[in-house]
């Protein structure tokens, strides 16, 4: 993190460092130097959502993949999905259950990364800690045995990516109807052969987050805690679901506010807002009107929604989180804790799936042409929630497309997030790096991933303001 | 050390020159000279590769480097060094090196063979002179790896 510069009554840290894609955040001063306001920026810009149109549907989930070298998994699942409703087709069970696996495959390797790689640095060193440890190879240095457990566990997401769909990054392997292959069983024995020892290397470090705790008690306090709803996908029963879960939002004093509703309909619950200064949209709870309508989505939201997660570790890790931190945290800075259950939760699932009797049957893919013109695919990527909405013509040719994203459901608390956590840090304009990294610090929190959640074009503006050293607004620039 | 001699060729298809990395790993799987070498292909450098990296005897990176002198191919020993990138989920060659000295122990060497490249924009075709310098870096490895094989 560099603050690039200081200007008499704004703040710029530009770029904010170990998140996905690139932002910058504002810290605006009143004339006491009071923080008055910050905002999170988001200055990276994709335009998916204008790409797509024209192209033939079914290309659509290997495009779309493309959004994310981080998570292409979930678009593909989420996209593929949408294909489904298209096609008019359920995908055959097992060819659901091969989708499931690979999307709780993405679920581990994605929240591996962000707690061991960018995250666990700051939780190690502290936010006091000199700059130029809070990094993986300080932390390798530090504490070797959590180092080898982080690549450990992102490996076995990886690799089960890489054995499913035959390459790490943008596998084709999801397709609509189902997948492309029945799984064999070597392939099956090879990923059970590595599930022992992600669990045990997954509950240690859980075991040292937890010791470490305490030590967090202030940040935890501060790092975007205030009462807002959460939303994820649950099954029937109420039991966390990734692949095909019905909504449940939960308010801030934990009333639901809706309960395993179809979540294809969105735009009657969600409604979506943009601002002059950032590409990211802000989605809303459109019964709680913008901005007051925020709620936040992934691994925090998914254990303060779900009734249980399903899985036997996973829920005893889960029973000591609420013990610890109550029903419903309603801090961000346990997104941190969430993400290691989340991932307890994914490797023990993923056993589970593969030990199914059907497992290796060879029907996993159903056949169509385009019966409908329009689409929703939903799922749980490891920000959470993740829609793609198609509609195409009499031909399968794309003619819209939305994307409502993780990150934009998060927006709002971001932002909110932000401003608390400079309330309390950043006194006057004195700029220290340790103020600076808690500002940035929770935005790593929600593990924003940026290169998936800007693709709008032509509808978010972007304004361009051009101050003078005094502040005083010289020429400004909006599309 | 023992172990097998690994070659990481990486870099983005999608952005020009810098895919030369992958061409030149599915150029090696096939070339003879390599017989038994592990050839992979990698979009980033990751910290999981300081695993695959304690375990070999040999390690060859292929890369693009922006350079003014297109197709112009070099060979370089990397140094461990935790000061290089740091900031993301993605290494640059001395701080993975480092990673894997201070997680696994002594590494082995390393070597990066680069190639000047000057066209990073989106699309997958590579420039021509670094499509031509391609047969030069599967010399440049297989000129490594023999030279390994020897000591």
């Amino acid at each position: 993190m560099t603050p690039r510069r200081h200007v008499s009554r704004e703040i710029v840290i530009d770029p904010v460092t170990r998140i996905e894609g690139h932002s910058k955040i504002t810290i605006h001063l009143d004339e006491q130097g009071e923080v008055a306001d910050a905002r999170f920026h988001v200055t990276q810009f994709r335009g998916f959502e204008r790409i797509c149109q024209g192209r033939p549907v079914h290309e659509l989930p290997s495009i779309m993949a493309r959004i994310c070298g981080i998570c292409p998994v979930s678009h593909l699942v989420a996209s593929s999905k949408a294909c489904d409703e298209i096609l008019a087709v359920s995908p055959p069970p097992v060819g659901a259950d091969l989708r499931r696996v690979m999307n709780l495959a993405q679920l581990v390797q994605s929240n591996a990364l962000s707690f061991f790689h960018l995250s666990s640095p700051d939780l190690l060193f502290g936010f006091d800690g000199d700059p130029a440890s809070r990094n993986i190879v300080g932390l390798a240095r530090e504490n070797p045995r959590l180092a080898r457990d982080g690549i450990g566990v992102r490996r076995f997401g990886q690799q089960i990516i890489e054995w499913l769909g035959g390459k790490r990054i943008h596998p084709a392997w999801v397709v609509p109807g189902g997948v492309d292959a029945p799984l064999t069983a070597e392939v099956r024995d090879r990923i059970l052969a590595t599930v022992p020892e992600a669990l045990a290397a997954t509950e240690r470090a859980l075991d040292w987050y937890k010791s470490s705790l305490a030590r967090w008690e202030e940040e935890a306090a501060r790092f975007g805690d205030f009462p807002s709803a959460f939303m994820a996908l649950v099954d029937v029963d109420g039991t966390v679901d990734t692949y095909d879960g019905l909504l449940r939002v939960v308010g801030a004093d934990g009333r639901l506010l809706a309960d395993r509703i179809d979540p294809r309909p969105y735009w009657e619950y969600l409604g979506e807002a943009v601002e002059p200064w950032s590409y990211l949209k802000s989605v809303y709870w459109r019964q709680h009107g913008y901005p007051d309508g925020v709620y936040r989505v992934g691994s925090l939201a998914r254990l303060n929604v779900a009734d249980r997660l399903g899985t036997s570790r996973a829920d005893a890790e889960l029973e000591k989180f609420r013990r610890r931190l109550g029903r419903l945290p309603s801090s961000s800075f346990h997104y941190h804790y969430a993400r290691l259950i989340d991932i307890l939760y994914g490797i023990e699932r993923i056993e589970e799936l593969l030990l199914g009797p059907e497992i290796l049957a060879p029907r996993v893919r159903s056949r169509a042409g385009v019966n409908r013109n329009e689409g929703v695919g939903v799922a749980e990527a490891p920000r959470g929630t993740l829609i793609h909405h198609y509609r195409v013509d009499d031909d399968g040719i794309v003619q819209w497309v939305n994307l409502v994203i993780a990150t934009g459901h998060n927006n709002l608390a971001m932002n909110r997030s932000v401003l608390q956590v400079a309330r309390h840090y950043v006194k006057g304009d004195q700029l220290e790096e340790p103020m600076l990294n808690r500002v940035e610090a929770v935005i790593r929190c929600y593990d924003p991933c940026l290169s998936c959640s800007t693709h709008a074009v032509g509808e978010m503006p972007l304004r361009i303001e051009l101050l003078a050293p005094d502040g005083r607004l010289l020429a400004a620039l909006q599309r | 050390m023992s172990g097998p001699i690994l070659v990481v060729g990486y870099g983005s298809t999608l952005r020009g020159d810098d895919a030369v990395g992958w061409r030149a790993a599915e150029l090696l799987v096939a070339d003879p000279r390599l017989a038994g070498v592990e050839v992979v292909a990698r979009q980033q450098l990751t910290p999981e590769l300081a695993e695959d990296l304690s375990r070999a005897a040999l390690v060859v990176l292929v890369d693009a480097r922006e350079a003014p002198a297109a197709g112009e191919v070099s060979v370089g020993r990397v140094a461990p060094s935790p000061g290089g990138t740091l900031w993301s989920h993605r290494l640059d060659p001395s701080a993975l090196v480092a990673l894997s000295a201070e997680l696994y122990g002594p590494p082995p060497p390393v070597f990066l063979v680069s190639v000047g490249a000057v066209s990073f924009g989106a699309g997958e075709p590579l420039s021509p002179p670094v499509r031509d310098a391609l047969p030069g870096v599967a010399d440049a490895v297989a000129g490594i790896v023999s030279e390994h094989r020897r000591a």
